[in-house]
């Protein structure tokens, strides 16, 4: 393979994996998913013993997320391309930004508001993957409405 | 960057949906478009133009500062 032709399969590959979305009816069952999940993640404790099962309503919260921001628009047009990228560029950041910074509010509010040693945590997987989703999420709804 | 987009609109009698859907896009984008929210495509302002029957730069003016 020349370099030439590694380069044009890989310009390829990009151009797929750009364009992949889900079909516009999959939002419907992202939120569908996503209401199911978080109803049982806070009814969790009462629910469920096993930490397995536990965990597994938080996997399936992301994964209704994951299919809303995947899904089309009922119009997928260049704009709404443009405000989609804009969003997961906020999200990126606000993201990266809180997974950064809780781990020291939570150190600060140990030290100064409560009794005991304070602890140096970091983010759970969970957490950070739910603060980009839940961006990303809703950035697009509210810059679809800024933008209308 | 100006735009005459809701004048040639009315010269066609056409409603923002119908334009709309003459060259693919949302109501929404043609609103945001005569409202400069948004700046279309060179691929979308020539597909305006194909509708209008008009160059680019008859609906299309930079202001300065652009």
């Amino acid at each position: 393979m020349t370099t030439k032709s590694f380069f044009d399969h890989e310009r390829k590959s990009a151009e797929r994996i750009k364009r992949f979305q889900l079909p516009h009816s999959f939002k419907r069952i992202g939120i569908a998913i996503s209401v199911l999940a978080l109803v049982l993640v806070l009814a969790s404790s009462t629910l469920f013993e096993s930490t397995f099962h536990k965990e597994m309503t938080k996997y399936l919260l992301l994964l209704g997320m994951l299919i809303i921001v995947l899904a089309k628009e009922k119009i997928e047009d260049e704009r709404i391309a443009q405000l989609r990228l804009q969003a997961f560029r906020f999200a990126f950041v606000f993201g990266v930004v809180m997974t950064l910074l809780q781990p020291f509010v939570d150190l600060f509010v140990d030290l100064f508001l409560e009794d005991g040693e304070p602890v140096f945590t970091e983010e759970s997987n969970f957490k950070v993957l739910w603060y980009l989703l839940a961006m990303q999420i809703f950035y697009f709804e509210y810059l679809k409405k800024l933008y209308r | 960057m100006k735009n005459r987009l809701k004048v040639e609109r009315a010269i066609l009698d056409l409603t923002q949906d119908e334009l709309a859907q003459r060259i693919g896009v949302s109501r929404q984008t043609i609103n945001s478009i005569e409202k400069n929210r948004y700046v279309p495509s060179t691929v979308l302002a020539l597909k305006l133009s194909q509708v209008f029957g008009k160059s680019v730069n008859e609906f299309f003016m930079l202001e300065e500062g652009d």
